[in-house]
């Protein structure tokens, strides 16, 4: 009985490495690229402008009524994404809406970040040490690293040992705020390429939020406050010239929010349909506004956000999914299911995790193939004179793989003796 | 059976004991050496925010390994048809065919636990724990390739008909290929357990090799 | 006396070409019963079936009392098989193999084995696989006697040995088989020698059994005449009287079960003229080949 055991095995191997390669390679013979257009939001005209191109160039910008623009008109439209090129050609405007523009300003105030779900999910997290910068020193990498487990602990680098006196002063200090171990969410510039310190962002067992810094060798840590019902779940620091901004909070219910340095304000953004896990957000900031642009697989959502978080305009487009195009309605046709351990590295989705991710397809179109390899499966087996009885679970699985199982079944063969 | 199992492979088994082990070492050697050139909390930096992978060096070895141990142990049972012989030992074919792969896989995993054993022990001395257990986690789909390859190196040597072996091999090595999909280090941390559930599943395909080779295909 | 090996309405194809259809033959026990034939025609397969490598088309092979498709651990203890070419471990020395099975089988032999060795010029540690085919020869008999089977099934052991050998390893088979009460089958397209061993005969052509009695019973009734023809262009009807005959210009080799009288008076009813006619004493081989013809 072993052996037959055996076959089912290596079919339903090969049905997983098969659905596994076969999509690859289909996609890697016929996917078109999706050019999701850039989308930027002028300040002086209150209106939003595209940037298209297409596999070969970058086509003219339109905006929303499909006026259509040269790029040096673009660029004059939009100052605060294009503040130093104006500002070399003397085309920056001294003030935009009772604001005074300069070009030092502008740098001050301006941000420019993306959250892929690659940057917010990364292996390299699974590391869970990080180096605790001195705040009131020059800047260099210290020599220990710290882990915050059922203590808070220092190992040094070189001797690879704790340093038992730093990590007891750094416990107390812990516990003496609350803070219950182990940590979970931590945020903060580990590099030492950087103009301050601002230390790191640390969530605790129960979910509750600190801030983590270092003076004089003495431990600084301090409970931030969290709106009710406030549950993290991605946390992005940034370091913003202004000294305004401390981190992008995205909670359990895939809502965005700034944390600001003063009083450790949190707020909650005008931002939804945005699902961390699927989709990408580009966020752009400077002293007038702030402009979200939301990527999913086929469509584009951007936000023009004032600086009291209300939304001051907003803009949508869906384009042609790839699944409503030839190759991709081809696909469904072919491929009940595939089986994806990571995403396309065009992908949105892509994160450098390998997962065992089953993509069962909602449109049936692949039963006539199914039905078709069924047949087929039926007469081979007629033509091999192979009993019925025998061949049920080949043909049940052929009904329910498709193609991978046709394969399969017929790489490991049921013979009858 | 176990003696004539060692004595097809004791060979291959000590040649890749060796070199494993000595992989191991002379990668740490190497390590010594750059951590005389470069501050080591500088070179942690690297790995957590670089990815860098400082085990690189014997990414495909127990790929190797696990190869040489199924071609050593199957290739004398099917020249000359020998199977023949050990299928006619008073003994069920399938146990005689479970206790063959048994031996392989207890042989390889001597070697990798030891490997890993020296790879995991050594670098603790140099590195913090985590930076080990992120790496086990990274060795782990490259140790389970080893044990793939085997399996594969097995069924294909076993199988009578070129065809189907050439199939077999095509479906095997992408199989493996997943192991590899991604260089960055802890990648494979939620696909472990499902690999090696599916290695499991593995471990028995032998036999259909086997019955096969027992009914005459030819 | 009781059937060691039963076999029934054997067929066989590779793909659609056929090998045989509906073999039927017994070994009795205490009986060597010898597969003759040409290579091709299906000897080994005929052994793989035997031991369960192969599963026939049709048919079936019982052997003490087991289906060959699914044989129990003791039966295989039972039944002592040499491979084609002698085919062993060969990557072990005398040592290590006779170790080896030794802990397979409860009643091992161990000096039938190394009674045997003693006699080969092999040093201790020297693997199987450099040594003669003669000396292989041996070790596998060596292991077989050992191993004190009731069945002995031979794959073409005549193969590759020089005739000092193949003499060596026949009268040893034979002494020991009849000393013993062992059953023997086997099978060799080299038939020299071949009727000091075997008790039984089948001879296989392409596609069809040619003969299955007794060897002493085909040598006494399978014969050979030899005459000449004044015509030269002279045909003879294969079946019935005729067997098979070879014609080289005049002179006539006739093969028959019939009598010389037969014979004649067949010749005359043809209208042959024919002189010097006369029957021809035959080895085994010769009848073989008088059977099988020489292509």
């Amino acid at each position: 009985m072993l052996h037959k055991l055996s076959r089912y095995l290596l079919v339903l191997i090969g049905i997983l490495t098969l659905a596994y390669s076969i999509p690859i390679l289909y996609n890697t013979l016929f996917d078109k690229r999706i050019n999701t257009p850039q989308i930027l939001y002028s300040a002086l005209n209150d209106d939003f402008y595209i940037r298209r191109h297409d596999d070969k160039k970058v086509l003219n910008p339109v905006d929303t009524k499909g006026k259509e623009y040269t790029q040096t008109q673009m660029l004059e439209q939009c100052p605060m994404f294009y503040a130093p090129s104006l500002h070399q050609s003397g085309l920056l405007p001294d003030s935009i809406d009772g604001v005074k523009i300069d070009i030092e300003t502008w740098h001050k105030h301006f941000i420019m970040y993306g959250f892929l779900p690659q940057s917010l999910m990364n292996p390299s997290d699974e590391y869970r040490l990080f180096p605790l910068y001195e705040a009131t020193e020059k800047i260099t990498l210290p020599g220990d690293l710290c882990r915050i487990n059922k203590r808070v602990e220092f190992v040094n680098t070189q001797s690879n040992k704790v340093n038992e006196e730093k990590s007891g002063l750094f416990t107390d200090a812990f516990e003496k705020e609350g803070f219950v171990f182990p940590a979970k969410i931590m945020a903060g510039n580990s590099s030492h390429n950087k103009n301050r310190v601002d230390g790191w962002f640390i969530t605790d067992q129960r979910g509750d939020l600190f801030h983590l810094k270092m003076e004089k060798g003495q431990p600084l840590l301090k409970r931030i406050a969290l709106p009710e019902d406030f549950k993290i779940k991605y946390m992005q620091y940034l370091e913003v010239q202004n000294e305004k901004l401390y981190c992008f909070i995205i909670t359990e219910d895939n809502r965005l929010n700034i944390l600001y340095a003063k009083d450790y304000e949190i707020v909650e953004l005008p931002i939804y349909d945005y699902i961390p896990e699927e989709h990408s957000i580009y966020i752009m900031g400077n002293m007038l506004f702030y402009m979200f642009q939301v990527n999913t697989e086929n469509s584009v959502a951007a936000y023009a956000v004032d600086h009291d978080h209300n939304i001051m305009d907003s803009y949508y487009e869906e384009f042609k999914p790839k699944s409503e195009m030839l190759m991709g309605k081809a696909f469904h046709f072919i491929f009940p299911f595939t089986l994806k351990l990571t995403h396309p590295r065009s992908d949105i989705r892509y994160t450098n995790y390998v997962k065992f991710n089953f993509e069962g397809f909602k449109t049936f179109n692949w039963i006539y193939l199914n039905l078709l390899l069924l047949v087929i499966t039926y007469l081979l087996i007629r033509k091999r004179k192979l009993r019925l009885k025998n061949n049920m679970v080949d043909l049940l699985i052929v009904a329910a793989t498709g193609i991978f199982g046709f394969i399969a079944i017929n790489v490991f063969q049921n013979k009858e003796y | 059976m176990f003696y004539k199992e060692w004595i097809k492979i004791r060979l291959v088994f000590w040649l890749s004991f060796v070199v494993g082990i000595g992989i191991v070492v002379a990668m740490y050697a190497i390590i010594r050496g750059e951590l005389a050139d470069m501050p080591t909390n500088h070179y942690i930096w690297n790995m957590i925010n670089r990815n860098f992978v400082f085990f690189t060096l014997f990414k495909f070895v127990p790929l190797g390994i696990g190869t040489l141990i199924g071609i050593s142990q199957f290739i004398p049972e099917i020249t000359e048809k020998r199977l023949k012989l050990t299928l006619h030992l008073p003994l069920n074919e399938e146990k005689a065919g479970l206790q063959m792969v048994t031996f392989g896989v207890i042989s390889i995993f001597i070697i990798f636990s030891l490997m890993l054993f020296a790879f995991l022990g050594m670098g603790r001395y140099f590195f913090p724990f985590e930076v080990m257990r992120v790496a086990a986690i990274t060795v782990a789909p490259w140790f389970m390739a080893g044990f793939t390859a085997y399996f594969v190196t097995g069924i294909v040597a076993i199988e009578p008909i070129w065809k189907y072996r050439i199939a077999y091999l095509i479906i095997g090595g992408l199989f493996v290929k997943m192991y590899f999909v991604l260089w960055e280090a802890g990648s494979y941390i939620h696909a472990n357990a499902f690999f090696a559930a599916l290695l499991v599943l593995f471990s028995v395909s032998i036999l259909f090799s086997i019955y096969r080779f027992r009914k005459g295909e030819m | 006396m009781e059937n060691i090996v039963e076999c029934r309405n054997l067929t066989h194809y590779y793909g659609d070409k056929m090998v045989y259809e509906d073999l039927n033959f017994n070994i009795k026990k205490g009986s060597i019963l010898g597969l003759l034939g040409k290579n091709g025609t299906g000897k080994t397969t005929t052994i793989n079936i035997l031991n369960g490598y192969l599963t026939p088309r049709s048919g079936e092979c019982i052997i003490l009392g087991e289906n060959s498709k699914n044989l129990s651990p003791y039966v295989k203890s039972q039944i002592g098989y040499l491979i084609e070419n002698h085919v062993q471990y060969a990557f072990m020395n005398i040592y290590q193999i006779e170790k080896f099975y030794s802990g397979f089988y409860p009643n091992w032999k161990r000096d039938a084995y190394y009674d045997l060795m003693a006699k080969l010029k092999v040093t201790p540690k020297q693997k199987i696989s450099t040594m003669s085919c003669g000396q292989r020869s041996q070790v596998a008999l060596g292991l077989i006697l050992a191993q004190d089977p009731q069945l002995l099934v031979l794959d073409d052991f005549t193969m590759g040995l020089d005739p000092g050998y193949r003499r060596l390893f026949i009268d040893y088979l034979r002494n020991y088989a009849k000393a013993e009460g062992k059953t023997v089958f086997t099978t060799s397209h080299i038939i020299q020698d071949m009727e000091r061993l075997i008790d039984e005969c089948i001879v296989f052509d392409y596609n069809k059994v040619l003969v299955y009695m007794p060897v002493q019973e085909f040598m006494t009734t399978f014969k050979q005449f030899d005459f000449e023809v004044t015509n030269p262009n002279v045909e003879f009807d294969k079946g019935g009287l005729v067997e098979n005959y070879e014609k080289m210009d005049n002179s006539i080799e006739l093969f028959s079960y019939s009598t010389e009288e037969e014979v004649k008076s067949y010749l005359a009813s043809q209208g042959i003229e024919y002189s010097n006619f006369k029957q021809v004493p035959m080895t085994l081989e010769d009848a073989f080949i008088g059977l099988t013809g020489k292509y």
